[in-house]
């Protein structure tokens, strides 16, 4: 293999890197915006065996939470984009939300798949040159 | 190698790598511009196929402020003009920024043609 060859390797290597890196950190949110949507489904689904008026803590962030009551179990607000929230039955809500999950989910997948084939590229490419390091100190042993 | 390629060709390398740079910006600016437009038209749609008293909140930073359905609608469509405008204006400019592209390559083509072998 010549100079050249092994140049043109560690370039394609160092453009991999980069692919993965950028694949992984896509995964990452997208794994954190399935689970978020996880928790919603759930606390969506809690409320179907809460009561109107029955005390529940809001967070307010970094852990803490204001005292409240519940006014509605039949009905949430939903974040549709666009920084507009609807009014929506229980139902519909959940509907939604658990599509979502699931298209974040078959998202999630892909990437992962994506992110396996990155990663098997780059493990060619190092046993190639793991390869000729181990050719080239043959070859030094060999002059020596 | 740079130092072996004549001041002129060297600066229009530069050139070229500068417009390769402004030409990945653009493009990070048009991709997120593509994705705001895609979010408002469908938050557009999903109130538009809602009833005329759903009740409905504009998210303003941490608050969310009871608002009027149809006075976000118009609001929504508002925005999704303005993302329309600012694409072409993105999309003129890295048009632009290709036909520069081109026009320095082909100098340079001229120039790497004219400049003296190395080493003479």
């Amino acid at each position: 293999m010549t100079e050249d060859q092994v140049r043109q390797l560690l370039s394609a290597y160092q453009q991999y890197q980069a692919e993965a890196d950028a694949l992984v950190r896509q995964l990452s949110l997208a794994q954190m915006t399935e689970q978020g949507l996880g928790r919603a489904v759930t606390a969506v689904e809690a409320l179907s065996s809460a009561q109107v008026d029955q005390e529940i803590l809001v967070p307010i962030g970094s852990g803490s939470y204001a005292y409240a009551k519940l006014a509605s179990t039949d009905r949430i607000i939903l974040n549709v984009g666009g920084g507009v929230s609807l009014d929506k039955p229980v139902d519909q809500a959940l509907e939604t939300l658990k599509k979502r999950r699931a298209e974040i989910g078959e998202g999630v997948r892909k990437l992962g798949e994506a992110v396996s084939k990155v990663e098997g590229e780059m493990a060619q490419i190092q046993s190639v040159i793991e390869q000729l390091e181990h050719a080239a100190a043959g070859s030094e042993g060999v002059v020596q | 190698m740079s130092g072996e390629l004549p001041p002129q060709v060297q600066n229009q390398l530069a050139q070229l790598q500068q417009l390769q740079q402004q030409a990945q910006a653009l493009l990070n600016q048009k991709s997120q511009i593509e994705l705001l437009k895609k979010e408002t038209e469908a938050a557009y749609k999903e109130l538009e196929s809602s009833s005329d008293q759903v009740v409905v909140y504009k998210n303003v930073g941490e608050l969310m402020l009871r608002s009027d359905r149809d006075k976000l609608l118009a609001e929504l469509k508002e925005r999704s003009d303005l993302m329309e405008l600012r694409l072409k204006t993105v999309s003129k400019q890295e048009e632009r920024i290709q036909s520069r592209f081109t026009q320095l390559q082909e100098q340079l083509r001229q120039s790497l043609g004219q400049a003296p072998p190395r080493g003479s």
